[in-house]
């Protein structure tokens, strides 16, 4: 798998799968610029310690992606500091779980403007210049995209949204050259999950085939093939990385 | 390049783009009324274009882009300006 000398945008790339990605893209060789919104400190000590054996350019850079003008910036910023761009990991995503009658409309609506929102701004500021070179997307959708969670409409409809946005994009921008696809991934052990008691993770992974959680890196390893110069035949398609949970 | 030749390479664009023969092309075919070219198309002309004669025209020249004589002139146009 070649992506050395590659430069791509990974957005929430300070905490969780966002951050196994980028530290996956830097051990490639890549120059990668990763987005955080809160975490200052926390990105800042990611790329220091980071930068100490990647080849590649690591950049943190502070952006709210959930709106147009922080999305354009964000791809300006990383063309500026890398001489171009060959493709953007969709990933920043929030939570806003509760049951849906009792859901407030700012719980919807945050959800929907990073998970949803965010990857439609960042995208299409993306896809306006790389119509010329092509390039590649992969949108971070979930399982609970593909099926339905309960206490999670907000979080379920901007996953599957972003399931069905990467199909459509993927057919508008294949004569581009311009690859689109998503991963769902399932548990996962992030600091989401790390957070559960072990009886709630136990009775997780009795649910899955495999009998245990996914480790962030096989999502990111997944992540930085659909990127690389050996998946050039694949478009508008969903990855799902679960253990078998939704076969 | 001459005006002709240029006419020519742009019919040829746009008819690859619309999957039809070159022939079947007037130079003042309305590309999204004639040929059903909408925005998407045109930005693959455009970009096609932009490659073939080495130009940059710009998504905000689209909507100049109405018929294979316009891109001609936009074409020169631009050559002229760069050579210039």
């Amino acid at each position: 798998m070649n992506l050395a000398g590659k430069n791509y945008i990974v957005t929430g790339g300070s905490r969780g799968l966002g951050k196994s990605i980028v530290s996956v893209l830097a051990e490639h060789g890549c120059n990668v610029l990763f987005t955080y919104l809160n975490s200052k400190e926390e990105a800042k000590q990611f790329a220091d310690q980071l930068a100490l054996t990647a080849s590649g350019k690591i950049v943190p850079y502070r952006a709210d992606v959930s709106n147009p003008e922080g999305a354009a910036a964000t791809i300006e910023t990383a063309i500026a500091e890398f001489g171009g761009l060959n493709g953007i990991v969709n990933n920043a995503g929030i939570t806003k779980d509760g049951a849906f009658f009792k859901m407030s409309r700012s719980d919807w609506s945050s959800v929907i403007d990073t998970n949803l929102n965010g990857v439609f701004y960042l995208s299409q500021a993306y896809l306006q210049k790389a119509v010329r070179g092509g390039g590649k997307i992969v949108n971070m959708s979930s399982v609970s995209g593909v099926k339905g969670m309960k206490g999670q409409a907000n979080y379920c409809a901007s996953k599957g949204g972003l399931i069905a946005l990467t199909k459509s994009l993927a057919l508008e921008y294949a004569r581009f050259n311009i690859q689109i696809n998503a991963i769902a991934p399932g548990y996962i052990e992030t600091d989401m999950v790390d957070h559960m008691e072990s009886k709630t993770k136990d009775l997780l992974t009795k649910d899955i085939p495999l009998r245990r959680l996914g480790a962030p890196r096989e999502v990111a390893n997944m992540t930085a093939f659909l990127l690389s110069d050996l998946c050039e035949y694949l478009t508008g398609q969903t990855i799902i990385i679960d253990g078998g949970l939704t076969v | 390049m001459q005006r002709e030749a240029i006419l020519e390479q742009v019919i040829k664009m746009v008819a690859e783009v619309v999957e039809c023969e070159p022939s079947e092309i007037t130079p003042n075919a309305s590309l999204p009324d004639e040929l059903g070219i909408d925005s998407l198309m045109g930005l693959e002309v455009l970009v096609m274009v932009e490659r073939f004669f080495g130009i940059k025209l710009g998504e905000e020249q689209l909507h100049l882009m109405t018929t294979p004589e316009r891109i001609t002139d936009l074409v020169i146009g631009n050559k002229e300006a760069v050579a210039a």
